[in-house]
């Protein structure tokens, strides 16, 4: 009876052992074969298309005669939104989190962190939705635009996206200052705006650093709401109230029209390359701040 | 030696929501000279020294009676301006607590938030505190590497050289050696008799031989409360009241 209690621990033991060992197997098999699948399709377009012209070219007419694959327009569509994205939720962000952190009684605190994690919570889509129908009359009559769908309305939704994100691990930095700092910057005579502005934001800045380049990361990801309302015009943006196009938007709305194993259809891959280079290289950064703090 | 009162505690109680912390401290401290505070865990002086620079205001529930003058100015009134007597009152703490930032700017922290300097007069200044603290000759090539990376009786010269800075009149001390090596306490009581030239000391100590080798007054601490107050060598020696006897002797605490 005995004997066999163990036997049958043994095989539940060997069962189990492989079975975890194949769960992790398969996730990191996922993640090789979406990485070269990616790369296939996406390196495919260089066998007819010049990675030059990919790279710098001005234009993105993937169906005039001959296409112009030029993804110039449609990095800087995403460079214009993301940036002033970022322009807007920093501020306003380092902002909340420093007043939830280090100003806002304990009660207040609790349900502020509350809201925020609230708003990480909305699906994206409602509120490119939510956008559509706010955000976009406003912008057009404040700026007396043709138009309210532009780069600028999605910066001002992308930071309201980006601002959980940036708010709550900043705010996480923030908290994990050790109380000494604060004890030795009051003992010498800081005032709280002092203390936070010589002593506190010197002392999280990795952690800053890591949740605006993890805020950076959201916004430059995002699609279903950029293509709602930036207007989608792939051409250079020379201003911040015009519409643009960014990658992320080209590669939802042309995936469906494109002819599986065309040119196009490479080339949105291309795009799709160019993204994740620029996602890993922001998470790695992000990463690394975040390392260097511990 | 000057004999002149610097801070004079008058009836002084501090309250931790219901529980009585301090009881009717009265307590002079005299210019110019280190006044230890001795007593067993939990006895209330870490308290009465924080009381002193008002740092128990970071604490919400904390109520207090009676007051503490400093140069004759009520340090609890309403219309005391918190940041200028912190200037003059300044704090060592437990376990060394530099800034993230480099030795100099550490150092010219203070001098930054109340005084207008040149970069001359503040690069004097900072010499001459890191030249008080016996830091200079070791660190003059190196006021750029983060004060971190100090060792820990350097981080904690660094914060009296922080502190020295801004010119105070009175150093107030909790355990400034606690987290240090033998050799680096050694030193540092050195550095705490030389600093007794200008300044005054209030130190907080666990270590009776160290209150007895720094001090020239010993207060003893129990329960919230003075039990005795005397030149050190009195309390160590002959002390009047048998509960000092019994904790310096050992036999309690």
């Amino acid at each position: 009876m005995n004997f066999l209690k163990h036997r049958w621990n043994d095989i539940v033991e060997y069962v189990m052992e492989k079975v975890i060992f194949l769960a992790g197997i398969i996730s990191i098999a996922f993640v090789v074969l979406i990485f070269i699948f990616l790369l296939k399709e996406g390196l495919s377009l260089f066998k007819t298309y010049s990675p030059f012209s990919f790279l710098f070219g001005l234009s993105w007419y993937p169906i005039s005669h001959p296409p112009k694959f030029g993804v110039v327009p449609l990095f800087l569509g995403s460079i214009v939104v993301t940036l002033g994205a970022i322009l807007i939720a920093v501020p306003l962000g380092v902002g909340a989190a420093i007043y939830i952190a280090e100003v806002a009684p304990r009660w207040l605190r609790e349900i502020l962190k509350g809201l925020v994690e609230f708003l990480a919570a909305i699906p994206s889509i409602v509120l490119g939705f939510i956008g559509l129908v706010t955000l976009v009359p406003i912008v057009k009559e404040v700026f007396g635009l043709p138009t309210g769908l532009t780069a600028l309305s999605g910066a001002i939704m992308l930071a309201f996206m980006a601002m959980p994100t940036i708010v709550s691990i900043m705010e996480d930095a923030l908290t994990a200052v050790p109380e000494s700092y604060r004890a030795g910057a009051v003992a010498l005579g800081a005032t709280k705006w002092q203390m936070i502005w010589r002593v506190l934001l010197p002392a999280a800045s990795s952690g800053i650093l890591a949740a605006i380049m993890l805020g950076i990361g959201r916004v430059i990801g995002e699609t279903m709401a950029v293509m709602m309302i930036t207007g989608n015009a792939a051409r250079i943006p020379t201003s911040i109230t015009q519409p643009v196009r960014t990658m992320t938007a080209t590669i939802a709305a042309e995936m469906g029209e494109a002819v599986q194993g065309s040119e196009h259809y490479f080339a949105l891959f291309g795009i799709g390359i160019l993204l994740f280079c620029i996602t890993f290289l922001i998470n790695f950064t992000a990463s690394f701040f975040i390392k260097r703090k511990r | 030696m000057s004999e002149r009162t610097i801070i004079r505690i008058n009836h002084f109680n501090l309250f931790y929501d219901q529980f009585h912390a301090l009881k009717d401290i009265c307590l002079e401290i005299p210019e110019k000279q280190v006044t230890a505070m001795i007593g067993p865990s939990g006895c209330g002086k870490s308290t009465l020294l924080r009381s002193i620079n008002r740092m128990n205001d970071l604490i919400d529930t904390v109520r207090i009676t009676g007051q503490i003058l400093v140069d004759d100015q009520p340090i609890y009134d309403k219309g005391l301006n918190l940041v200028s007597f912190r200037k003059k009152v300044g704090m060592v703490f437990q376990r060394p607590n530099p800034f993230p930032l480099s030795v100099y700017e550490n150092v010219a922290f203070g001098p930054r938030l109340h005084m207008k300097l040149t970069k001359k007069e503040l690069h004097g200044r900072v010499q001459q505190s890191l030249e008080d603290v016996d830091l200079w000759s070791d660190l003059k090539d190196s006021l750029d590497i983060s004060a971190l990376d100090l060792s820990g009786e350097q981080q904690q010269r660094l914060c009296i050289a922080r502190l020295l800075a801004v010119s105070p009149e009175v150093l107030l001390m909790d355990e400034p050696c606690s987290a240090l090596d033998p050799n680096a306490t050694q030193r540092v009581e050195e550095l705490i008799r030389d600093l007794k030239n200008d300044y005054t000391i209030v130190i907080v100590t666990h270590n009776m031989a160290q209150a007895a080798r720094v001090s020239d007054q010993t207060a003893y601490f129990y329960l919230g409360e003075v039990v005795e107050i005397g030149p050190t060598e009195k309390i160590f020696t002959t002390p009047s009241k048998k509960e000092t006897e019994d904790y310096i002797t050992g036999r309690f605490g």
